[in-house]
């Protein structure tokens, strides 16, 4: 009896030994792969590709952006590119131009630069066909002087599509107040959404735009933006919103002051809460930039590029409306 | 048997627990201690890219002071810096590959290879005294340079940051490893103890076995079994060996106690002998007492017969002379054959003192036949079946008391009967006597004489000749004695 319990506790703690063992080689096996995840020299495990296309964007939370990043990654693995994003800081876009020089002094093969429409860009150009570097500049409104090889989304279009949804839904007794993103001149008014929208609302008699307000990145802004607004004209019955972030901000101020509903808004964009807020009826309509066609396009470009097609002329990708049944005509 | 196998055993596994132990530490220490170094591993990255930026620094600094002294010691500088730098850029990636850090990594190698193609061509030029050529390349290659800085920032960073989500997955899984080693040693410590158990147990329970062995022994207790042990090692050798000294025991017991039945059954034989010797000097006593008896007895007698002769008392004188017979003739050695003629005339004698005692109480009826007068039986085997008569079967009958004396021949057998009509004895009675006279060693009862008679003529006649009693309450005694006769004339 004796024995058969002492052979009982060797068998059993026999295997309690073996079975740490291996659960401490596994978790130590474990250990060391997570460790050389983050170690130099891992490259065999990626995928080899002919070319190399930096995309340089700014770092900020607006899904344009990530629209935009999925549209340029979309066919890049088989077209056999390597994407690699650089992010400016959205209050620093001198750091745009730091990562331009960088993708042109480590000679890459493309570049995909997001500009605003105040630059002119032949200088870059210039540098990068130096450089031999294929350079596609990508924004909302073609900077002056280089319409060639620009692949945009119309901010004037993007408020003519803003203002006559407007028009459907409130009419002449439109009070509007228009939120536009920091990039592009101080004088908002100058703005090609702000003209877009006016130009939309002109048929409708009555309706006016009270306010146009630049507002600074981040949802933040967005939301102390909208605020200032809608206190300051109690009357303002619609909303545009020139990006993702100020849409939410928005919403966020609207559901707070209990005016929804009361205040129509007109956002800019997709993301999983401006979805939400367009199907509860805060948002009444996004006016979607379609930034994942306009990476798309801009990759195809590249590839022709490098193929030897020259740029012909600017591209527009135009938008698609995401609205609930309400603010359906 | 080897020597030392118990001692080998134990070495072995102390060895086999020591080595168990040691081999968890170490592994447990050597676990730790690779944890340790991919630590230190981890953070490689950054001090590669320190170093870049170091030798980076060196080569700007040199390029500069060449730019500034033209010396060529400042050149050698250059050369030796650059080449460091080239040197350390070769642990970088230079291929096109789909991952970000991967193609930061070849940013920054060919942007070191610009920053040094554009610093060559400026020594070129302030070595040609072209001053626009080496300011301008001066001034690229600052901005390569500082391009190169913002790269090695962002690596850094983002080398930081996986290393940080590394280190944040490896210190998960650090408890874990942690609690596998705690179990781990504890297993092993368990384990160890667990093999000492059973091997203890294993090596001490033959031992145990052996030494209740042993006590029972010293208790007289042989039965205990003794361990029977297949391996080589001196517990077996001190097993088997016990076992002959408990086999050597035991027969040596046997044999003593042999001896000492067979002591005893002498010492027995002895003290019958004694014994026998004791009661041979008793009858031998009680033989010389009886010698000496009969012959006073027979002077006494001889006297009172002459006395009685001299005074005239024929009577008297008849009396002493039948009972001087009949005593001698009773005390001659009870062994003796005599003729049947003889006993007769014993009967007559005793006969006639009944009837000076009795008158005519009783009647007695004999008849003798001729052919087995000399027929030799043993002496007194008559007379004590008519006293017998007298003193049971006629002992109440004050007259017409008979006994019948009767010698007949039949076939070869001589049959002697003596029957009275006296008060005869119950079938009980009668079974007692001729079972009693059987065995001679028990007390005797009524009828001594008739079971003597039956006694000494089974003994005289080894068995051949036999007493038969007819009796019944009331209906008087037939004592019938047949003798077979093995020659004519002689029965013993």
């Amino acid at each position: 009896m004796f024995r058969q319990v002492s052979w009982f506790l060797v068998l059993l703690f026999g295997l309690a030994l073996a079975g740490a063992t291996t659960m401490n080689l596994v978790l130590i096996n474990q250990a060391r792969k997570a460790l050389d995840e983050g170690i130099l020299g891992t490259k065999t495990r990626e995928l080899p590709a002919k070319h190399h296309l930096a995309l340089v964007i700014p770092d900020t939370t607006d899904s344009f952006f990530d629209g935009l990043i999925a549209g340029v990654r979309e066919n890049s693995a088989a077209s056999e590119v390597a994407i690699q994003v650089f992010r400016y800081r959205e209050s620093a876009p001198e750091e745009a131009e730091a990562y331009f020089q960088l993708c042109l002094s480590s000679h890459v093969d493309g570049v995909v630069l997001f500009t605003g429409s105040e630059r002119d860009q032949r200088a870059r150009v210039a540098q990068a066909e130096a450089e031999n570097v294929v350079f596609i500049p990508v924004g909302t409104q073609a900077p002056g002087g280089s319409g060639q090889g620009f692949i945009g989304s119309s901010s004037f279009l993007q408020g003519v599509e803003s203002g006559t949804l407007l028009g459907r839904l409130k009419g002449q007794s439109a009070r509007v107040g228009v939120l536009l993103t920091s990039e592009g001149d101080s004088d908002a008014r100058s703005d090609p959404v702000f003209h877009g929208v006016s130009l939309a609302l002109r048929p409708y008699q009555g309706a006016e735009i009270l306010q146009v307000a630049r507002v600074g990145p981040g949802f933040l802004s967005g939301e102390e933006a909208a605020s200032n607004l809608l206190r300051s004209q109690p009357s303002i019955n619609a909303l545009v919103c020139a990006s993702a972030p100020i849409t939410e901000g928005a919403a966020q101020v609207v559901v707070e002051l209990g005016r929804v509903g009361r205040v129509v808004i007109i956002g800019t964009d997709e993301s999983v809460t401006i979805d939400r807020l367009v199907d509860k009826g805060v948002i009444a309509a996004s006016v979607v930039r379609d930034s994942r066609k306009m990476g798309a396009v801009a990759l195809s470009s590249f590839l022709a590029a490098r193929e030897g097609t020259p740029f012909r002329s600017a591209v527009e990708v135009g938008f698609k409306v995401r609205s609930n049944k309400a603010a359906q005509p | 048997m080897r020597a030392g196998t118990v001692r080998r055993k134990i070495l072995a596994n102390s060895a086999l627990i020591l080595l168990l132990m040691a081999a968890a530490t170490l592994y447990t220490g050597f676990a730790s201690l690779e944890l340790d170094q991919s630590v230190e591993v981890l953070f490689r990255n950054n001090l590669v890219l320190e170093r870049l930026q170091g030798a980076l620094s060196q080569t700007e600094a040199s390029f500069s002071e060449y730019l500034r002294t033209k010396s060529s010691e400042s050149l050698k500088d250059f050369i030796k810096a650059s080449t460091h730098l080239t040197d350390q850029a070769r642990e970088l990636n230079r291929d096109i590959v789909s991952d970000e850090i991967l193609l930061l990594q070849r940013d920054l190698t060919r942007t070191f290879d610009t920053y040094l193609r554009v610093a060559e061509i400026g020594i070129q030029a302030k070595r040609g005294r072209d001053i626009p050529g080496y300011v301008e390349r001066y001034e690229t290659s600052a901005r390569h340079a500082a391009g190169a800085r913002i790269l090695i920032s962002d690596l850094k960073a983002r080398f930081l940051s996986q290393a940080l989500q590394a280190f944040s997955l490896y210190r998960n899984l650090i408890p874990g490893v942690l609690l596998s080693n705690a179990v781990l040693v504890l297993a092993a410590t368990l384990l160890g103890f667990s093999l000492l158990l059973g091997y203890s147990r294993k090596l001490t329970e033959p031992l145990s076995r052996l030494a209740e062995a042993a006590s029972a022994v010293g208790r007289g207790d042989y039965q205990i079994p003794i361990p029977q042990l297949n391996s080589q090692d001196e517990i077996a050798t001190l097993a088997y060996s016990f076992a002959q000294m408990r086999l050597s025991i035991q027969q040596s017991f046997l044999d003593l106690q042999s001896r000492a039945d067979v002591e005893r059954t002498l010492l027995e034989e002895r003290m019958q002998v004694l014994e026998l010797n004791h009661r041979l000097k008793d009858a031998e006593l009680l033989a010389l007492q009886t010698q000496i008896n009969p012959h006073f007895l027979f002077n006494t007698l001889s006297a009172g017969l002459q006395l009685a002769g001299v005074e005239g008392a024929q009577r008297t004188e008849a009396f002493l002379e039948n009972l001087a017979v009949f005593i001698r003739y009773a005390l001659t050695p009870p062994d003796r054959f005599v003729l049947i003629s003889d006993e007769l005339e014993c009967v007559n004698r005793y006969i006639f003192l009944l009837r000076l005692r009795f008158g005519q109480r009783f009647a007695f009826d004999i008849r003798m036949d001729e052919s087995i007068v000399s027929v030799e039986v043993p002496a007194l085997i008559l007379q004590p079946l008519i006293e017998n008569s007298i003193s049971h079967g006629l002992a109440d009958i004050e007259t017409g008391g008979l006994i019948t004396i009767r010698g007949t021949r039949e076939k070869e057998q001589a049959v002697l009967t003596v029957s009275d009509n006296g008060a005869g004895m119950a079938e009980s009675e009668r079974l007692a006597i001729l079972t009693e006279a059987a065995d001679f060693d028990k007390s005797p009862g009524h009828g001594i004489g008739l079971r003597n008679v039956i006694r000494r003529l089974h003994l005289s006649t080894n068995g051949r000749g036999r007493v038969e009693l007819v009796s019944g309450e009331g209906q008087g005694l037939l004592v019938r004695i047949v003798l077979p006769l093995s020659s004519p004339e002689v029965l013993g």
